[in-house]
């Protein structure tokens, strides 16, 4: 075999080359396992598990007598645990492939192995440990290199050896496992570095190496964990639990109590139980000579881990009776120079008095901060029933990830064997306390790469409209009639504005509510921009009359400041600045809109056609100190009922019939080419806009005619319902802008800036479309395209139809006395372009900008306002 | 002539592919209810379809109940074809989801407080021809109905819309159906009293096309209808 390439195989890996060489084979292997299905894997689970299992009774003397720590019949529990409850608690989770699907949301999640483990495998327990870190690698599709500790390698590298032979047995590629024969800090170093994710068990030191290494480690941390011993506690069973969870193995997993702290008022009892059961009580010699013997140079000294006390009192210098479980040492201190505030990780426990549980806890604290252990484990010992609080508070002052409640803690602390809800494991996560990235117990899916596949899902839309709409010329006396058959409403606050009550538009509803014996009263300190100041004065009218029913009669500021009132009467603890905070989504907002109509039913009755705020789940409100206007929208707003009578519209003057009549139309247009358009809002609004090209000429010229004013007045509630759900554009935003800045009519400010929102609209390539899932390319021009041929617009290409119904849009303008551009409605040219930023930046910001087809920049709206101001490009 | 004109719709309507999930979490969150009682034909449960609604309850940790007359509840939800929504009870939260592209019983969606349409659960194997025709039909009686108004006829129209212009995409479909579907409720008062008017000319123009036009187009979806059985 003189081919360079052609190596001998490696029977022994104990040096660089060695182990670069077993590295490749164990990687090779992996990709080949990385194939297998998880029924193949499962299979093969089990019967590393079955066959680590019938080795726990060699096993576990083996690591007796190689590492001389420890109790056979322990280890024997702890092999078969690290066998039998790890196989237990993964049998039939997915590991493998597909692990999660769901065909309805559109998610599905592929679990994939890491790579290969590097395992550090501690002294302390080395076959359980070594078997535990095995079954995880193979239930993972992971290959697996052992780092040993050399006291310990041997029967390490027995326990692995047993399980690759099961495993290979069962179908598994050879060489899946390896280890290090002969381990050395470099070795260790490489099997770190080269590995896909460390699991490193061991001290600090090793710990913290591994964490260094560059590889993705999960590591665990040194225990120091107190017993706090409430004086409402079981003393027999807490003592007793604790010996026999100390004495487990000689006190080597890391979870063990190390110290107990015990209530005044139970403290001799505790002590007379240890020394009843077999425990030693430290005299001040020995306590002495066991420190000593304890830490060598501030470090645990070896010797003693895993020991008996007999062992132990022999190096320490003084003698014990054979049968002695634990040495116990009475101390006050828990400062970092008191060696029995350690970790100690054999049958030595260090007891403390606390004179309340608040100083138990106090001491359990001071401990892990001085001596080691903040992340690991902590125990409580407590009447569970009649002392709770004390639980959580524990729980909330300990900063240890496991919290043992009346359990023994090392026993306890692996998980499964005393709470079956606990993770089975033997490397036990401490969290940032600890220095490590995981906070629980270590299992199978910290060892996968889980892979999501997220097909695209259209959000749920929705229709939805107040629960009555009644229309048609001379129903409101009608509709009105179900206040008192259906309703049975008793006492009406009624909210308009000053000029429609005092030319007498509230007639027909008081004159009815009097014959129907309702009481009212009426609030008429309604302004144009309705302010949050006359809300607050209406609110409080409102509280003063206890209304069951709301009715607000006028345009949209009347209708807005009664819904303002409204949600003041109903929640006058709600804010303000909450209820009018952005949104991206209605459904996933911030805020919950707190539920109306608990007190009373609202009616909303237009009259102007108009804002369509009777079928709206809008309003807005300006604050008079600040200028500012909040825009609230929530369907909790939306009217109970609706009703459109035309007889109320009839004498709507020629300025307003225009203003309210275009501003109809452009939440019609907006409404169809909103990103959120859907069927539902798309077929109202192309009715609209057909009714209101039909009529609107009519209404304006000629207002006595009712057929045009009842066919707006449609037209117009229509429009409302489908802006109410599709929502509206940046014409609308700039328009909200333009009217707070400059003070132009709503309408007209619409007017104004609607041609060159479409142009810019439809764009075919936009800067930047609107981000909504079911708008999937830019396409506003064939939307208004087919308003435009719904419109009665014909032509042979999308841009010439296109330009032909913005020809139509600026006749409609013309006819009904609409000027040309902004500055023709007397808007100073320097005010102008003085507010020009702040204006682009508010209009930007504001809530109707999100659902418009195209998302605009600032700068884009700076222009279109230009535009619209002078008329022409600047 | 009626004194006064509602355009009646359900409560809420709710559609989109996965939307029943969705829209089922207002149960716990919205309505804050407990328990709800599921009535489904006998169909759904045979081949799981019910599934889609009760893993959803399930997750949502409500109690509920499928086909028991026993069973209290504060919510009602009618799984299936018409015969389901015509079982819901007078009272409490009553939710409808469709799982036919029925043509009849659409007015018990307008006393539902949501109605949720989702073709992942909302299949119709009638033949496509036979499908679109029932669409114009549903729409074209609506134009005659005593309470046909603009508010009918936009939607009316717009379902002709969807079958003349549209895709054959089963969202297409559903959506024209239901607007055809959810007109005719409207239009159409509960004992299928035709009204003496007749918006045919209006919707005719609404589509920019005549009346003879429009009722010569739809008579052709008719044809190929029957001859498609």
């Amino acid at each position: 075999m003189s081919n360079a390439k052609q190596k001998e195989p490696v029977t022994i890996v104990d040096s660089v080359e060695t182990l670069e060489i077993r590295l490749a084979e164990i990687r090779k292997a992996q990709e080949q396992y990385a194939t297998y299905t998880q029924e193949q894997v499962d299979a093969i689970f089990r019967a590393a598990a079955i066959a680590a299992n019938h080795a726990r009774i060699p096993l576990a003397k083996m690591a007796v007598e190689e590492t001389g720590m420890g109790i056979v019949e322990d280890k024997v529990i702890k092999n078969n645990y690290a066998a039998e409850h790890i196989y237990n608690a993964y049998r039939n989770v997915k590991t493998c492939g597909v692990i999660e699907e769901d065909p309805v949301y559109g998610v599905t999640k592929i679990a994939e192995p890491i790579g290969v483990i590097a395992a550090v495998i501690p002294t302390t327990n080395p076959t359980s440990t070594a078997i535990f870190k095995c079954l995880l690698a193979l239930k993972t599709r992971n290959g697996i290199i052992i780092s040993p500790h050399p006291r310990a390698k041997a029967s390490t590298i027995a326990a692995a050896k047993i399980v690759l032979d099961a495993a290979v047995k069962a179908g598994a590629p050879a060489g899946l496992i390896g280890w290090v024969d002969v381990p050395s800090l470099e070795m260790t170093n490489m099997v770190m570095k080269e590995a896909d994710i460390i699991l490193a068990t061991g001290g600090p030191g090793m710990v913290k190496a591994a964490y260094s290494s560059g590889t993705p480690a999960i590591g665990v941390g040194a225990g120091n964990a107190s017993a706090v011993i409430d004086k409402s506690a079981d003393i027999i069973n807490a003592v007793n639990s604790i010996i026999h969870s100390k004495t487990f193995d000689n006190g080597m997993i890391c979870a063990t109590e190390q110290t107990i702290i015990a209530h005044k008022d139970v403290y001799d009892a505790v002590r007379d139980e240890l020394v009843k059961r077999g425990c030693y009580m430290l005299n001040d010699e020995e306590k002495d000579k066991i420190r000593r013997t304890m830490l060598i140079n501030g470090a645990l000294n070896a010797k003693i881990v895993g020991q008996r006390p007999v062992t132990i009192a022999k190096l320490a210098g003084f003698e014990v009776p054979e049968d002695v479980k634990v040495l116990v040492g009475e101390v006050e201190s828990t400062s970092v120079d008191e060696a029995f505030a350690h970790e100690k990780l054999t049958t030595i426990l260090a007891l403390y008095k606390a004179d309340s549980f608040e100083e138990a806890m106090d001491k359990a604290e001071q401990i892990l901060v001085n001596a080691g252990g903040l992340g690991h484990t902590s125990s409580l010992w407590v009447d569970e029933v009649n002392e709770r609080e004390k639980i959580m508070t524990f729980a909330d002052r300990m900063k240890t990830c496991r919290i043992l409640v009346n359990t023994p803690s090392s026993l306890g602390g692996i998980g499964d064997l005393y709470n079956f809800k606990f993770t089975p494991s033997l490397t036990l996560g401490c969290g940032s306390w600890g220095g490590n990235s995981v906070s629980e117990n270590v299992g199978v899916k910290h060892l996968l790469n889980i892979k999501t596949v997220a097909e695209r899902r259209e959000n749920m839309l929705w229709f939805r409209t107040p629960d009555k709409v009644y229309f048609k010329k001379g129903c409101l006396p009608v509709a009105l009639s179900e206040l008192r058959d259906v309703l049975h409403k008793k006492r009406v606050f009624l909210v308009t504005d000053s000029f429609l009550y005092k030319n007498g538009f509230t007639k027909v509803i008081t004159d009815k509510l009097t014959d129907m014996g309702i009481a009212y009263t009426v609030f008429s300190d309604v302004e144009p921009d309705p302010t949050l100041l006359s809300a607050q004065k209406g609110a409080e009218a409102m509280r003063s009359f206890e209304p069951d029913c709301v009715i607000a009669l006028g345009g949209g500021s009347a209708m807005d400041a009664g819904k303002i009132m409204w949600v003041l009467y109903e929640h006058p603890e709600a804010d303000f600045l909450d209820m009018a905070m952005r949104f991206i989504d209605i459904r996933k907002r911030v805020y919950t809109f707190p539920e109306m109509g608990q007190k009373a039913y609202f009616i909303a009755i237009p009259t102007s056609s108009g804002t369509g705020s009777e079928v709206t789940p809008f309003a807005v409100i300006t604050d008079q100190t600040t200028g500012h206007k909040y825009p609230l929208a929530d369907y909790q707003l939306l009217p109970n009922m609706a009703i459109i009578d035309t007889d109320l519209m009839m004498s709507a003057p020629k300025g307003l019939t225009a203003a309210s009549g275009f501003d109809a139309m452009v939440h019609a247009l907006e409404a169809y080419v909103s990103v959120m358009a859907t069927d539902y809002t798309d077929g109202l609004a192309i009715r609209a806009m057909q009714l209101i090209f039909a009529n609107l000429p009519t209404a304006y010229n000629d207002g006595t005619n009712v057929a045009a004013r009842e066919k707006m007045a449609t037209a117009s509630t229509m429009a409302g319902m489908a802006f109410a759900n599709a929502f509206l554009g940046v014409c609308h935003s700039m328009a909200h802008k333009l009217g707070a800045y400059h003070h132009l009519p709503h309408g007209v400010a619409n007017a104004l800036l609607l041609t060159d929102v479409m142009r810019y609209n439809a764009s075919e390539k936009p800067r930047k479309m609107g981000t909504f899932s079911q708008y999937k390319f830019p396409h506003a021009l064939e939307r208004y395209c087919e308003c435009a041929k719904a419109c009665g617009v014909t032509g042979e290409t999308n841009e010439e139809i296109f330009e032909k119904f913005l020809a139509k849009l600026e006749a409609l303008k013309e006819t009904i006395g609409i000027k040309k551009t902004i500055r023709d409605y007397g808007v100073d040219e320097k005010a102008f372009l003085d507010s020009l930023d702040q204006m682009s930046e508010d209009a930007f910001d504001d809530q109707c900008t999100g659902a418009n087809p195209r998302y605009p920049l600032i700068s884009e709206i700076r222009a279109m306002y230009l535009k619209a101001y002078y008329g022409e490009e600047k | 002539m009626a004194d006064v004109l509602t355009f009646p719709v359900p409560g809420k309507l709710y559609f989109k592919k996965g939307s029943l999930p969705v829209a089922l979490r207002e149960l716990r969150d919205v309505y804050r209810v407990s328990r709800a009682a599921v009535t489904a034909d006998e169909a759904m449960r045979h081949d799981g379809r019910i599934d889609a609604v009760t893993r959803v309850l399930q997750d949502l940790g409500l109690s509920y109940a499928v086909n028991s007359t026993s069973f209290t509840a504060e919510a009602a939800i009618a799984f299936g074809s018409h015969e389901t929504w015509d079982a819901l009870p007078e009272t409490g939260l009553r939710i409808i989801i469709p799982t036919r592209i029925d043509t009849i019983g659409a007015k018990a969606w307008l006393g539902a407080d949501m109605v949720i349409l989702d073709e992942d659960v909302l299949h119709d194997d009638t033949p496509l021809p036979v499908q679109r025709w029932q669409i114009l039909d549903n729409a074209r009686r609506s134009l005659k109905g005593e309470n046909a108004s603009d508010y009918t006829l936009a939607w009316a129209v717009q379902a002709m819309r969807l079958v003349f212009d549209g895709d054959d995409s089963a969202e297409t479909l559903l959506h024209a159906a239901s607007l055809a579907r959810l007109a005719y409720a409207a239009a159409v008062p509960g004992d299928a009293r035709m009204g003496t008017e007749d918006l045919l000319d209006d919707a005719a123009a609404a589509l920019c096309t005549t009346a003879h036009a429009l009722e010569q187009r739809i008579c052709g979806y008719a044809v190929t209808a029957l001859g498609d059985r």
